[in-house]
């Protein structure tokens, strides 16, 4: 496998299309980041997006010899979350402010754990259609619990109930715990 | 875990939280350490569920937003500049800049001669250029108006982008780059490839603006029907001002009211109100059925007194495999109407019994609002065509609206009958 620093280098020499092999690389880990702090669909794809258009156009500034790429790419996918909150919370100064609290608390500086996340395909796998259905319209398509609701005819409570016992099975799965 | 804090943690991974929760939230990560580690890991999980259903890496979304920012510039006009063999990335951009002004000035002066699409065109579509209307046009200029006669015209752009007009509809090219367009009456579905501004399509009572996604649009004269199957698309409402987003598998009407998204596919087909004592009573549907396998039919009583409106569907048509049939030589799986029996009527009907503004029809449907009826389609069914209206002898009582649905909930289904 071609190393980063010299897909870096080809493209900083005029190749840009040595770019899709990062993007390919480091899609998921951006993706799993931004995941973490949003919770729309759309915003998470669209961001993603952005944070390659942008680290693309700053390859110039990039140095291999001070931070590996996902490190870098990370920085800017914060920075770019920060101003897309920024945007977003506009008018509610507060509100962002103890957004940002919680997040500080939750956020740890893990790498991406792609193990975790191929086990969690096949813990997905072996749930019933049903559970699976709503665990994926809710934090995938990202469905609001309210729609689930009415679409399931059954209470948000309800609902949030089956969620929290869904991730429980999930948990247990990838570690291992219910095979 | 208590449904209370299990509730408060679901708000939190949805971004619904309000700030009193969020500050509950604060409090509880400090004070209580189950509470905390829940959440912690209720990220982590859906997080790892995100990553878990999606691992399509955006290659090519990417490389297009950079391609269209960069290099498609440089590949259009260093051409026409002596140039290295390759350039540092900062010589590339300084070249981009310089290439975006070259073309910013080009289109200027080639604006009113650039060809926006080349097509096939369908036989019965013309094209309207400088007021005279033409069958043989077969290239698509800023200003042309795209009129279709009873087949659909598709129009592909140099970008991917493609537009697929159904039968009855004019397209009005106002603007090549970013794309505009009026669709002043008919439907469309669009698969719009990632733009560098939004595309904008306006009707007489919506105008949506597009990045990239796949979407159908059937405007009526009042309102205007939005269906996203993929991406997301932003509605105004003319009349209200109101502006909305419509994200994969939802779809919204603009008519002047509140907009409200619903999920869903949706129907493929909303009329404006009808009242019975307006002039006109009667519209003209024409839907492309996508390989749908059923047809519902819904008349919606919308007056608000309990009063019932006799409306009927008149020579409805289904084109299937080649040939146009009648739907009423099929029987239906479902009919049911809030009063009297619906009437399928073939030839032999009383006089008078399917008249609208005068004129007697043959063949129909006659369902009072509100009623639903529902027919399993022939199979490769691609076109279905009929005029839905208020019968003469409704005597100025009754306000309807038409729907037709290929897919509908059970729950959707039961507050239409409800009506």
């Amino acid at each position: 496998m071609e190393d980063d620093a010299e897909i870096i280098r080809r493209i900083q020499n005029g190749k840009y299309e040595a770019y899709r092999v990062l993007v390919r690389r480091y899609t998921q880990h951006v993706r799993f980041f931004l995941a973490k702090r949003l919770s729309d669909h759309h915003e998470i794809e669209d961001l993603t997006q952005d944070v390659f258009v942008a680290a693309y156009q700053s390859l110039g500034n990039y140095d291999p010899e001070r931070a590996n790429f996902a490190s870098w790419l990370r920085t800017i996918a914060h920075n770019k979350l920060m101003s897309h909150l920024r945007k977003y919370y506009a008018s509610r100064k507060r509100d962002q402010l103890l957004e940002n609290e919680i997040f500080q608390v939750l956020d740890s500086d893990e790498i991406y754990p792609e193990n975790l996340v191929e086990r969690m395909k096949n813990c997905l796998a072996k749930l019933p259609d049903a559970a699976r259905e709503l665990v994926q319209s809710r934090y995938f398509t990202t469905e609001p619990v309210m729609l689930l609701a009415q679409r399931l005819g059954s209470s948000e409570n309800a609902i949030s109930s089956k969620l929290f016992r869904i991730r429980k099975t999930l948990k247990d799965c990838i570690e291992g715990r219910n095979g | 875990m208590d449904s209370s804090h299990q509730q408060l943690i679901e708000n939190y991974l949805a971004g619904s939280s309000t700030e009193a929760e969020k500050e509950l939230i604060l409090q509880l990560i400090n004070n209580n350490e189950e509470f905390a580690s829940e959440l912690k890991e209720a990220v982590e999980i859906k997080s790892l569920i995100y990553s878990a259903s999606n691992e399509e890496p955006l290659v090519i979304e990417v490389m297009d937003k950079i391609t269209s920012a960069n290099d498609l510039l440089e590949n259009k006009v260093m051409k026409r500049i002596k140039k290295e063999k390759s350039f540092p990335l900062a010589t590339v951009l300084k070249f981009a800049a310089a290439a975006a002004i070259v073309i910013f000035v080009l289109n200027l002066s080639l604006n009113k001669v650039k060809e926006v699409a080349s097509f096939v065109k369908s036989q019965d579509t013309s094209i309207i250029r400088d007021n005279k209307e033409n069958k043989d046009y077969s290239k698509l200029y800023v200003n042309d108006v795209i009129k279709t006669g009873s087949s659909r015209q598709e129009v592909s752009f140099d970008d991917g982008t493609n537009l697929n007009i159904q039968g009855k509809s004019e397209l009005k090219v106002i603007s090549q780059n970013p794309k505009v367009f009026n669709l002043n009456k008919g439907a469309l579905t669009a698969e719009v490839k990632p733009q560098e501004k939004p595309m904008k399509i306006n009707t007489p009572s919506a105008i949506i603006e597009v990045l990239g996604t796949k979407f159908t649009l059937s405007s009526q004269e009042k309102s205007s029907l939005i269906k996203v199957a993929r991406g997301k698309v932003a509605i105004t409402d003319k009349k209200t001002g109101e502006r909305a987003i419509v994200s994969t598998g939802t779809y919204t009407i603009a008519e002047g009211k509140e907009l409200e998204v619903k999920s869903g596919s949706g129907p493929l087909f909303v009329s404006d109100t009808i009242d019975a004592t307006s002039d006109k009573k009667y519209v003209d549907i024409e839907i492309d059925l996508q390989g749908a396998r059923k047809i519902y039919l819904i008349a919606q009583n919308i007056s608000d007194s309990s009063e019932f409106s006799y409306s009927a569907w008149l020579s409805p048509l289904i084109h299937a495999d080649g040939r146009w049939t009648s739907l009423t030589k099929i029987d239906p799986t479902l009919k049911k109407a809030g009063q009297h029996e619906v009437m399928i009527y073939q030839n032999e009907i009383a006089p008078d019994q399917l008249k609208v503004g005068g004129k007697n029809y043959s063949r129909g449907i006659y369902a009072h609002a509100s009623s639903v009826i529902t027919w399993d389609l022939p199979d490769n069914s691609t076109i279905f065509k009929c005029r839905a209206a208020v019968l003469d002898k409704s005597e100025n009582k009754g306000t309807v609206k038409f729907l037709v649905f290929t897919e509908i909930s059970e729950k959707q289904l039961s507050e239409y009958l409800k009506n």
